[in-house]
This record gives structure tokens, sequence and C-alpha cells, in this order.
């Protein structure tokens, strides 16, 4: 079932890949450098997406500094969590259902998404903590 | 009428990929790619098993292009700027 597994180069690379990435998020800041792309989103268009901020957060995370990784992007701890319960079920690790794979799952994940961007782009008074 | 029994396993949505592409890529092969994972899954639901694998290779479609686009995005912008700053760095030899 788990297509990746037959194909172990891409696995590597990918390992290989990610490594690279957290060496590099975790030695650098996104905030003050000119090292990572911007959000193409929030550039050329002007409103914060729902992945807006992730890099900084990613930054955050990897030095233990989880409120700011919340302020940041508040949805990527979740998102990680779910990946990362989804990856357990897969490799057989965990006995349980991986919670993307219930059915009503892409529309719970759609309306999260979709209702956060909107929120964060609020200029009002509690939604402005959700902006990046 | 079809039931569940008979069915073949369920196509892949590209959950894992959706998500990926919505956090590091762009909003709209993100939210393109949930929408047709959850297609995958209503289709499925109902027994139509066909509409079910079009729309899961849909969801995987819009999925890779969006890792695709966030890759490419980086390594050019890596190409441009990271060079140039590794460069002026390893000539201001700060440490």
């Amino acid at each position: 079932m788990l297509e990746t597994i037959k194909k172990p180069i891409v696995l590597i690379g990918l390992g290989v890949l990610s490594l690279v990435a957290v060496l590099l998020y975790f030695s650098f800041n996104p905030e003050n450098g000119l090292l990572f792309p911007k959000c193409p989103v929030h550039r050329y268009m002007g409103v914060y997406c729902s992945g807006c901020g992730s890099q900084r957060a990613i930054h955050d995370l990897l030095h233990l500094r989880i409120g700011d990784a919340i302020s940041h992007n508040m949805l990527l701890l979740p998102a990680l969590f779910v990946l990362i319960q989804h990856g357990l079920v897969k490799t057989k690790v965990l006995k349980s259902k991986s919670f993307l794979n219930y059915r009503y799952a892409p529309i719970i994940v759609l309306i999260i998404v979709l209702l956060f961007m909107f929120l964060r782009n609020l200029k009002m008074y509690p939604f402005v903590y959700l902006a990046p | 009428m079809e039931n569940n029994q008979n069915m073949p396993p369920k196509p892949n949505n590209y959950m894992v990929l959706a998500i990926l592409s919505t956090i590091f890529c762009c909003i709209a092969t993100g939210i393109a790619s949930i929408i047709y994972a959850s297609k995958v899954n209503e289709h499925y639901a109902r027994g139509e098993y066909e509409a079910a694998q079009t729309a899961s290779k849909n969801a995987k479609m819009w999925g890779l292009i969006g890792i695709g686009a966030a890759a490419l995005i980086w390594i050019v912008y890596f190409v441009f700027f990271g060079l140039a700053i590794f460069g002026s760095l390893a000539n201001a030899g700060n440490y």
C-alpha cells in the first residue's frame, strides 16, 4: 500500500532534503534574513494566506519556542501533529486510524484553512493575533 | 447498487500532499487538492469508484504542482540570493 516504501531512492532523497532544510531553518531566522523566500501570496496579493509565517514558526519550533511558533502560524503545530500521526499509522507504529482517513477530514481541513485565512486578515482586535 | 464489501480499497486522496502544499506553497493549489481529496471520499462513499479514482488523480496532480512550485521557488530564490549571501558572509569572515 505504501508506495514510497517501494522507492527507497526517493525516500533517501527526501530524508537528505529534510535534514538540510531542518539545519537551514535551525541556523537562520527567516524573520531577518534574505535567505528564505517570502510567501508569494503575501508578496503579490497583499493578503496573509494560511501558510504565511510557517517558515518562522518552523524556526521557532526548532528552538523550542512554542509560543512564538503559535503566534507566527497557529495551524502549523496541529498540521504537523496530524501529519506525524498519519505517518506513524502508515508505518504501523500506531494501530489507530489516521485522522486524515476519516470521511470528512478533507472538508474539515478545508473549512479550518479558509476560516483561518479569512480571520487572520481582519484588522480587528482579537484577530490581529492570528496574523503572522 | 454496489455495496461496499465488493468495492476495491479507497483510492488515495493525497491529503498529506494537500496539507504540505497548503503550508509551504500556494493556498490555491493546496485548496484545489483538498477539494479533490474530499471528492475522493464522497464518490467512494457513494460507491462511484471510477469517479473517486479520477478525483484521486486530480488531487495528486494539484498536490504535486504545489510541492513542485514550492521547490522551484526555493531553488530559484536560493540560486539568486542564497549564493550572494553566502559569498558576502565568506568574504566578511565575521564569526
